[in-house]
């Protein structure tokens, strides 16, 4: 791993002297979903809090609105590119859809139990 | 230009994919994460089956307080923010924003586990306990499960913290430091869903 190593600090010098304005250009951009992630979840408190709607259409804004802070997690804070990265999507995907899966079939199978 | 010695990638590659190793830790550490999701959903499944099973005692409606909630999720999500500017860093080179990151995330962290743990004596003070009903003992798993992750990833990041400041970052660190950021963001996204799924939608009965 020596040589590795020699050439990696190498390349993490070199994007240290030129990183500056593209380090300052990313932390922007990050800035901006940082804010709309935060705009989100004041919204979801706010709609459940002061019951801004009736309960089936808060679920229904609730569920889309964690949705897209799910993919904006996903997509810019975790850097996955579908279109780059198939198998680590199919990977995550999968889980993702295998645990509404498994979340709704354990409530579904114990609810009807118990009822 | 890859072996299974972990050659240095050229081109496009960032620094923690520059290795054969690196990519394929961050690749295992993604298969991890999809694991995870299915452990998170057999929780969430539990909660949703076991929340009106209240024996009694108080329920989600009563107990619940959102502000104290709100302002941990917002704890929460801006330690996610602080985190990808440490990886940001890592991927330009810069080590002061990697350290710098990594101590915003872990102080934000622990505000987070300051609100949990209040939140949890608050709770057992209005005798909202782990054992008093089925709707506690799975409200407690899910979120201190969840609580639990999060200790683990503030020791995580604190570890990295530490081998930062005293190492070159090389290709070899990154990808460390990239799957410890990727973590994080997972047991924020973790909470995304709990925060709807447990708290909001509990709040509204």
């Amino acid at each position: 791993m020596e040589p590795d190593s020699e050439l990696m600090q190498v390349g993490a010098r070199e994007g240290e002297e030129l990183g500056d304005p593209e380090l300052l250009r990313d932390t922007g951009r990050h800035l901006a979903e940082w804010a709309v992630m935060i705009f989100l979840t004041l919204v979801a408190f706010a709609a459940t809090g002061f019951h801004w709607l009736s309960v089936p259409g808060l679920v229904v804004v609730l569920l889309v609105l964690a949705a897209v802070q799910v993919v904006l997690q996903l997509v810019r804070f975790m850097h996955l590119d579908p279109r780059r990265e198939g198998m680590v999507t199919a990977f995550i995907g999968g889980g993702l859809g295998l645990g509404i899966i498994i979340a709704l079939s354990v409530a579904y199978l114990v609810y009807t139990f118990h009822s | 230009m890859s072996s299974s010695t972990g050659q240095v990638q050229q081109g496009s590659q960032t620094l923690e994919a520059s290795t054969e190793h690196g990519r394929l830790r961050i690749l295992g550490f993604w298969i991890f994460l999809a694991g995870e999701c299915a452990l998170f959903a057999s929780l969430i499944g539990s909660y949703l089956a076991l929340h009106g099973q209240t024996a009694g005692g108080p329920t989600a409606q009563q107990v619940f307080n959102l502000p104290m909630t709100g302002a941990a999720t917002v704890a929460l999500l801006s330690s996610s923010f602080t985190c990808v500017l440490a990886i940001v860093g890592m991927q330009r080179g810069s080590r002061g924003a990697v350290t710098g990151g990594l101590i915003a995330t872990i102080l934000l962290g622990l505000c987070f586990m300051g609100f949990q743990v209040f939140e949890f004596v608050h709770y057992y003070k209005e005798g909202f306990t782990f054992t008093n009903s089925a709707f506690g003992s799975s409200f407690y798993t899910l979120v201190g499960f969840h609580g639990g992750h999060v200790t683990f990833g503030i020791i995580w990041l604190v570890a990295l913290l530490l081998t930062t400041m005293r190492r070159e970052l090389d290709g070899d660190l990154a990808s460390r430091l990239y799957v410890g950021g990727l973590y994080w963001h997972f047991v924020d996204v973790v909470w995304v869903i709990i925060f709807t799924v447990v708290y909001l939608m509990g709040k509204m009965g």
